[in-house]
């Protein structure tokens, strides 16, 4: 019997275009309840770090993200397929609620070194810092958004890739 | 009367992406910026709480200060570039500003032209 939760949660993978995040490894169900842990963990890592009211990345914040804006919604599912870490999880999560990306430093060594960190800024004047020394969180690099502002450099938000015009 | 200048951005996206995005960079320009809903003009104070996927005109305006002003006097030289209209159709945004010369506002179009241009958003499922 699959949970609600589970049940939700695939319902918005698929619903955002995503199914192949469960159906590649041929145990779907197995492959949900993986997501839902990592899904779960992030939401004990949120509130360890923003103990104060705000909206947490959860599956119930994600369904209803997901009314308004489902293209972040898709965003962050594609993050919960790309990193095995809560805690960068739950820097995408703020950036997509509007934290800024103050500082982001990759020091990179083949075959030695990866480290990855950046430092955010919330709109109530926090600042978190987050760090990783998992080469697969690169991946979440690919979704920053990259403009320049009166020709200064910025990154700035956190976007799907492979998105539709349907969204 | 106030003379507005229409800059057209070529943007084959989702109207909600394009819109977010366009939004942020212009809250980065004006962090206390109120967004209002140009069609039922409901006001969101925070970028995050705008549902993107329900709007297709969005008018930015610089902080409430600008909002009270325009909702009082209309488009007048007192609140000039105090507030930016986006508006989606076909494929295409459409930038509503008073002076585009003004640098400031040069800054805000340069952000949202090269946040939409950037290729992770133009890569179609």
């Amino acid at each position: 019997m699959v949970a609600p939760q589970q049940d939700l949660l695939e319902r918005l993978i698929r619903d955002c275009g995503q199914g192949w995040i469960i159906d590649f490894f041929g145990d779907p169900a197995r492959a949900l309840a993986a997501l839902e842990k990592l899904l779960g963990e992030t939401t004990v890592a949120y509130r360890r770090r923003y103990p104060h009211p705000s909206p947490v990345p959860s599956v119930e914040s994600l369904a209803e993200e997901h009314d308004r804006n489902p293209h972040r919604v898709k965003a962050f599912l594609q993050a919960l397929s790309a990193s095995p870490s809560p805690e960068m999880l739950v820097m995408v999560w703020r950036i997509l609620q509007g934290d800024v990306i103050n500082q982001l430093r990759v020091d990179y060594l083949a075959e030695q070194i990866f480290s990855l960190e950046l430092q955010l800024a919330g709109d109530d004047g926090s600042i978190q810092s987050f760090a990783s020394s998992n080469i697969d969180d690169a991946a979440l690099l690919r979704h920053l958004g990259i403009m320049k502002m009166a020709g200064r450099p910025l990154f700035d938000g956190f976007y799907p890739m492979q998105h539709s015009s349907r969204d | 009367m106030i003379a507005r200048t229409d800059i057209i951005v070529p943007a084959p996206l989702a109207p909600a992406l394009a819109l977010d995005a366009s939004v942020r960079t212009i809250v980065r320009h004006w962090p206390d910026a109120v967004i209002v809903d140009g069609e039922d003009k409901q006001v969101f104070h925070r970028h995050r709480d705008v549902p993107f996927r329900k709007l297709t005109d969005i008018m930015v305006f610089k902080d409430r200060h600008s909002l009270n002003d325009w909702r009082e006097h209309g488009p007048t030289s007192s609140n000039i570039n105090s507030m930016i209209n986006l508006v989606w159709l076909d494929n295409q945004l459409t930038i509503v500003v008073d002076d585009a010369s003004d640098p400031a506002i040069q800054g805000i179009i340069e952000g949202i032209k090269s946040i939409l241009r950037q290729p992770i958003f133009n890569i179609a499922a």
